[in-house]
């Protein structure tokens, strides 16, 4: 049989790849970004030293997600790079992401307008834990651009359907300067709600100044919460989390209810790059939220 | 299984036969140094029992890809390139098609890389054992057989006192596309061919693993010890057959971006530098600790294989002379000490 079939056109190349995949379809191909566009761009901080602003972004497609997922956004000709999610899950129409002039890309992002095309890919990563918290008080804790990616989940659990399944709610939300509090619009609604404390610190006195001074980590001791009911849920730069997770610990939080979210340098978004891995753990997968248990088994390569 | 006999001729004018479908990449040797190369002519060909200096993972992940093209009109993907047959491959660099395999798939990560399959799924692979180990080499210790490797599709054997070649086709679904030889065909098992066998030994396969706790290797392990002669070259990442970490570079052209994948290295500076100034790896000794446990532990966990295939082209290639083999059998001294010791403490 294998003689009489030897004739060199007895074969042809497509017969041996076993699937001819469109790749120009997202579903099949998970570095296929979705044409956005910019509806608004609010401009967050008014300080010299650092611009933050948010972008407020119609998918051409709506992106669904779950509070401490981010996306890689595509600034086109400049480059790609992961953020946060900074807005409500439930608006699925339009997308917040709250950003600092700090980089190649979002230096160009941040010459972009309102009108002007981005490109989004996503949403990556893992969630914050919203289910198990149930039951429990839920302290907030954020510095500087650390409030956006928690963003999403205090609004989800504002929602007049979710915010009798928790209890007390903190937040405790640090920047360096009364120039440099992001989302200042929300303040006063997110205060109002029922439960609820909101306090601002900044890192160092000004005049009229009437919130607090210095570092979360120096002033939760001084607040009181149930200890033995919380969930803290933090994120700022590392080495706020570091110390902070450390008083919360001393305050006797178990491990296991104090939550954060990481940053890291991160190309794919999807496990294949390598470069976002603490141990053998890739944060754009395994996290980026994680809870301090979790943490204190991996090292500190972070 | 069904195996050709047939003349180095006869080869060599059925490889010719192919081109028309085919990419053809083989062993060739370019001013003295053989190497993986895109075959022309047959007569290129050379299937000496030498490794070629760079593996041939870029056929499956070249060093640049252009992966998306966005423009006003759309997200356009470049076609799928040709199928591509290899040629000669040593059971080293078949063993890291296998790594690369599982590193791209779902099973690491629940994603899988379109790019990296839709060349590999068109992908023939055929294999070529080595005859003598080489300098630097460390196959054995991995446990792998330098002598032959079922994950290819096809595999030769050579005569070369009487110039024959031997071909072991193993995946029948190639038996067609092979009878483009002139050649006899010989059942396995007829007393004209040897066995071809895989002469592993099961229970060294997992000899070099690093099986310790994540954090006491980082603190207690003298990393800096293996790593003060770096240079910083990346040498090692780029010739190395399963190193597979890359970067995004976008480049306009008339209104057209190309995103193109651009193969990275884990022993530079930028490679994990955070736009803020923030580096998680700050150092050459935490970049070479993250080479050595990726291979040896991570890649281990997530996918069940240890991402090393003992070659040896790092070794050979450094300038500074770092020895990856040293530095783990350093490191497994070390755990399996501490173990010990420990369990000293608690009797």
């Amino acid at each position: 049989m294998f003689e009489a079939e030897r004739n060199p056109n007895n074969y042809n190349a497509s017969s041996v790849t076993t699937e001819t995949k469109d790749l120009g379809c997202a579903c099949l191909n998970p570095y296929i970004p979705i044409k956005t566009k910019i509806l608004d761009i609010i401009q967050e901080t008014t300080s010299d030293s650092q611009d933050v602003k948010t972008f407020i972004l119609s998918p051409a497609k709506p992106i669904s997600f779950e509070p401490g997922q981010f996306v890689e956004l595509t600034v086109s000709g400049v480059g790609e790079a992961p953020f946060g999610f900074a807005s409500s899950p439930i608006v699925e129409d339009t997308i917040q992401l709250c950003i600092k002039r700090t980089g190649y890309v979002t230096d160009n992002l941040h010459r972009l307008r309102p009108g002007d095309i981005v490109y989004l890919r996503g949403p990556y990563g893992n969630s914050f834990p919203i289910k198990e918290m149930e039951g429990h008080d839920i302290f907030y804790v954020a510095g500087g651009l650390g409030l956006a990616p928690l963003r999403p989940m205090i609004e989800l659990i504002f929602l007049p359907e979710n915010r009798q399944k928790y209890g007390n709610i903190k937040m405790l939300l640090a920047a360096r300067s009364t120039k440099d509090f992001l989302f200042k619009y929300d303040y006063e609604r997110w205060s109002n709600y029922p439960d609820t404390d909101l306090l601002l610190t900044i890192d160092n006195p000004e005049p009229e100044w009437d919130g607090l001074v210095g570092f979360p980590n120096n002033l939760v001791h001084d607040i009181s919460f149930d200890i033995q009911n919380t969930y803290a849920v933090l994120c700022g730069p590392p080495v706020m989390i570091k110390a902070l997770s450390d008083a919360f610990v001393k305050m006797g939080i178990p491990k296991n209810r104090i939550y954060t979210t990481l940053e890291m340098r991160m190309t794919c978004g999807i496990g294949k790059c390598g470069k976002c891995n603490i141990g053998h753990k890739y944060v754009c997968v395994d996290g980026p939220v994680f809870s301090m248990e979790e943490l204190d088994n991996m090292p500190g390569e972070y | 299984m069904i195996i050709l006999k047939m003349s180095r001729s006869a080869f060599h004018d059925g490889i010719g036969k192919l081109f028309g479908d085919y990419r053809v990449v083989a062993p060739s040797r370019i001013n003295g140094t053989l190497d993986y190369t895109d075959i022309v002519d047959p007569a290129q060909i050379d299937l000496s029992d030498e490794l070629p200096y760079k593996s041939p993972k870029e056929i499956l992940f070249p060093r640049v890809e252009t992966i998306l093209r966005i423009s006003d009109d759309g997200i356009d993907v470049p076609d799928t390139p040709k199928p591509t047959i290899l040629i000669g491959v040593k059971p080293c660099d078949i063993t890291a098609i296998n790594v690369m395999d599982k590193v791209f798939s779902k099973e690491n990560n629940k994603f899988s890389d379109p790019y990296y399959f839709r060349r590999r799924e068109s992908l023939i692979v055929i294999g070529m054992g080595c005859v003598h180990k080489k300098p630097g080499c460390f196959c054995d210790e991995l446990g792998i057989d330098m002598t032959f490797s079922d994950y290819s599709d096809a595999f030769i054997s050579i005569d070369n006192d009487n110039n024959i070649v031997f071909l072991y086709i193993l995946d029948e679904k190639y038996e067609s596309l092979f009878s483009i030889f002139d050649a006899q065909v010989l059942e396995s098992g007829s007393p004209e061919v040897s066995e071809i066998n895989s002469r592993v030994n099961e229970s060294t396969t997992k000899n070099l693993r690093i099986d310790a706790d994540e954090k006491e290797l980082f603190e207690e392990i003298p990393w800096e010890l293996y790593s003060e002669s770096c240079l910083e070259c990346g040498i090692c990442t780029y010739i190395c057959p399963t190193c597979h970490c890359f970067e995004f570079r976008d480049v306009e052209d008339c209104g057209v971006t190309c995103r193109n994948r651009c193969w990275d290295s884990c022993m530079y500076p930028s490679f994990t530098l955070h736009a803020s100034g923030h580096n998680p790896r700050a150092t050459q000794r935490e970049r070479f600790r993250q080479r050595v446990l990726h291979k040896y532990m991570y890649v281990p966990k997530n996918c069940s294989v240890i991402a090393c295939t003992g070659c040896g082209r790092c070794i050979r290639a450094c300038p500074g002379g770092l020895n990856i083999l040293r530095a783990v059998q350093d490191i497994l001294d070390r755990t399996i000490f501490s173990k010990v010791s420990k369990a000293e403490e608690c009797v």
